[in-house]
């Protein structure tokens, strides 16, 4: 069963679903509703929330990405152009000049100087004839003479107009690598060859220099896959590689790596003409710390979206819960009223139904008692006369008691005309009391007055509110029996309605008798002569509740009684 | 003054006639019928009653009817109604029909006799102003 046909099952039916009590059904409806609301609106909360979050990482992981794209691909022409610079210069140098003349020191030297003064990153110069012997140098090492024709960088030039080498020691023992260029064909006598050297630190240098972005680490590397430059991750010069290069091609080509458990995006091309590649790495992303803000920011404002709904739903659901309670216990309210009204009905007709059966045959007992005594009295003396004439008298009171009782019952079964008129409250209620008084004296019963007679005029029936008064205020006096206070108190509850209050310093009523305490027929007092039918207090409550007013009674234990009966200043008999 | 006539209705004959044997005990005569029809008889028959002591619930034609009955034969007969239920709407009907009073069964003989003595009175006094008698 769904939630929502859960709640709706439950709110249909009449009774607890199974053996739930009511207030384990308030609980259980109270979950249900959190569950739905729950469902309904956190749910979708958590969902957009989710997505928007993932798909706002991927908008600035792909924004990273292409920006490291940017940055490496800058980071490449920057590097390139700075190397084809000097490869560039040397070429223009190399054409200005024929076979022999560069073998010349001094020449060799003023080009050195030249060549210095613009790129000072060229640690020496030298001029090497076809059979790789450095006929003339210029620079900080005593490699006048050497011949090169073994080393690997002067066999991969020897046939290439221009060449950069990759990094080595050589002869000098520090990492370096050369550039040249040559003229002449090769195996000829017009063939040399222009030598530059240039320490691999300047690489180190210059990288330093285009990369001024902390997060990134920024290197070269070799064919061989070991380091060519330092790596702030990977490591010092020679150290391997271990990044995956096999997909680098002469175009940036961008990445993503996870070191353990953070993304690195790495970014790697081919450098045009040279024997590495650029490799650049970026953890996390470009973005990352204001991603690290707005991922807290949204985390924040997630969970308290979710705990301030969670806070409303269970604030309205509790509401709700209560409301529903309300309905229930107004709806029992009014359900008992009208059991009570039923019940009264019908005990109404029953009642006049008895009442009226038993009259007749009172009529004809009460005639013939009366017959036997005018007779008697009618025979002069005779033996026992006045004993014979006592007991018709006891008859005729039993016949008169049951006389009362049925007129009684016919008084409660029948319908009253009401007659509306404009009266005080205030007097109705002395004129009862001066009715007790002499019984309430009888008794040592105080009766304490506390009226309020800034009460307006109430339109009502006046003779039924004198009735009403009287039953309360005569079962009162019943209760105290003899020493004791009724207090009888009047005031408004608000402009428009009017409340009496009859209190008793009584034993006061169990509950076991509170519950029928307005049912007719039921009654706690002993029988005798004066005993009540246990019609007072229904004839009480129909009367009440036929003047718009409400009856309640409070008993706490040991403290009396108190009746609490309100009337509306102006009530709709017709109504 | 001439001895009371009275005519009482009541199905409950037990009743009536006990009553009526009391009535006569006080020197007041008394003629029963058991129903309406047979009171509209007796007066058809030329009694004329001072006064009428009618049971409202009686099968047939009830009191009330009877009672339109007899005022229609000669308004001046008197009529107490007697009830055996709380109808007190019917009754107060009773009385805007020309009902002198009513009782509540069961009635109090003393109290019974001062209503007829009531009714009679005014029946006799409307009689004399009438300047007509009595017909019995």
């Amino acid at each position: 069963m769904t939630l929502l046909s859960r709640i709706s099952h439950f709110l249909k039916s009449d009774e607890p679903s199974g053996t739930l009590s009511r207030e384990r059904r308030y609980a259980y409806l109270h979950r249900l509703f959190i569950a739905a609301a729950f469902v309904a609106v956190v749910m979708p909360v958590v969902v957009i929330t989710t997505l928007s979050f993932y798909q706002y990482r991927n908008l600035l992981g792909s924004e990273s990405s292409d920006k490291l794209n940017v940055d490496a691909l800058s980071a490449k022409q920057s590097f390139e152009f700075h190397i084809q610079e000097t490869l560039s210069t040397m070429v223009v140098v190399a054409q200005g000049y024929s076979y022999g003349e560069l073998f010349d020191q001094q020449t060799l030297d003023t080009l050195f100087i030249r060549l210095r003064n613009e790129y000072g990153w060229v640690v020496d110069l030298g001029a090497l004839d076809q059979t790789g012997v450095q006929r003339a140098y210029v620079g900080p090492y005593p490699f006048q003479g050497i011949n090169y024709s073994d080393q690997e960088w002067f066999q991969n030039a020897y046939s290439r107009k221009t060449y950069i080498s990759d990094i080595f020691s050589g002869y000098r023992g520090v990492p370096h690598f050369v550039v040249t260029v040559t003229s002449g064909a090769p195996g000829t006598y017009q063939y040399w060859m222009l030598r530059s050297s240039i320490d691999a630190e300047h690489l180190a240098s210059y990288i330093s220099t285009i990369n001024t972005d902390s997060s990134t680490d920024m290197f070269l590397v070799g064919a061989d896959g070991t380091l060519k430059t330092q790596s702030a991750n990977h490591g010092k010069i020679g150290d391997a590689y271990n990044g995956d290069l096999s997909a680098t091609g002469n175009k940036i080509t961008v990445l993503e790596r996870n070191d353990d458990g953070s993304p690195v995006l790495v970014a790697s091309s081919k450098l045009d003409g040279m024997p590495w590649i650029l490799v650049v790495e970026r953890r996390g992303t470009t973005f990352g710390q204001k991603w690290n803000e707005f991922r807290m920011q949204f985390i924040a404002i997630a969970v308290i979206s979710a705990l301030v709904a969670l806070y409303i739903i269970f604030r309205v659901t509790r509401l709700m819960v209560s409301m529903i309670r309300k309905a229930d216990e107004r709806r029992d309210e009014i359900l008992a009223e009208a059991q009570q009204t039923a019940r009264l009905a019908s005990v109404g007709q029953l009642a006049a139904g008895v009442a009226h059966e038993i009259n007749n045959p009172l009529a004809i007992i009460n005639e013939k008692i009366g017959l036997i005594r005018d007779l008697a009295k009618a025979s002069g003396e005779f033996e026992q006369r006045d004993r014979f004439l006592s007991l018709t008298d006891d008859a005729s009171a039993a016949v008169k008691r049951c006389k009362d009782i049925t007129h009684r019952l016919l008084g409660f079964a029948r319908r009253m005309d009401v007659e509306k008129e404009s009266f005080q409250i205030n007097d109705v209620i002395r004129d009862v009391v001066s009715f007790v008084e002499k019984e309430a004296l009888f008794r040592d019963i105080k009766l304490e007055r506390l009226l309020d007679d800034t009460i307006p005029s109430i339109q009502s029936d006046r003779g039924q509110l004198q009735q009403i008064f009287l039953n309360i205020i005569n079962n009162a006096i019943d209760a105290v029996e003899k020493d004791g206070t009724v207090t009888i108190k009047s005031f408004l509850i608000n402009p428009k309605r009017v409340r009496v209050t009859i209190t008793d310093t009584g034993p006061g009523i169990p509950n076991n008798v509170m519950k029928h305490l307005f049912e007719p027929f039921f009654t706690t007092k002993i029988r005798s002569e004066t005993s009540g039918t246990g019609l007072g207090l229904s004839i009480t409550y129909g009367l009440v509740k036929k003047l718009c007013g409400r009856i309640s009674v409070e008993s706490p234990p040991d403290e009396g009684a108190t009746f609490i009966v309100d009337f509306p200043i102006d009530c709709d008999l017709e109504g | 003054m001439s001895k009371i006539n009275v005519l009482l209705v009541d199905d409950e004959m037990e009743f009536a006639e006990t009553l009526a044997e009391r009535l006569r005990m006080r020197s007041i005569d008394v003629k029963v019928a058991s129903r309406a029809d047979e009171a509209l008889t007796i007066i058809d028959a030329g009694l004329r009653p001072d006064v009428v002591l009618l049971d409202i619930k009686m099968p047939g034609i009830d009191g009330m009817e009877a009672l339109r009955e007899i005022k229609a034969r000669d308004p001046l007969i008197e009529a107490i109604l007697l009830t055996g239920h709380g109808a007190a709407a019917s009754s107060i009907e009773g009385m805007k029909r020309g009902a002198f009073d009513y009782l509540m069964k069961p009635v109090d003989i003393a109290e019974l006799i001062v209503k007829i003595e009531q009714a009679v009175a005014k029946k006799r006094s409307v009689d004399q102003e009438s300047g007509g008698g009595s017909g019995s």
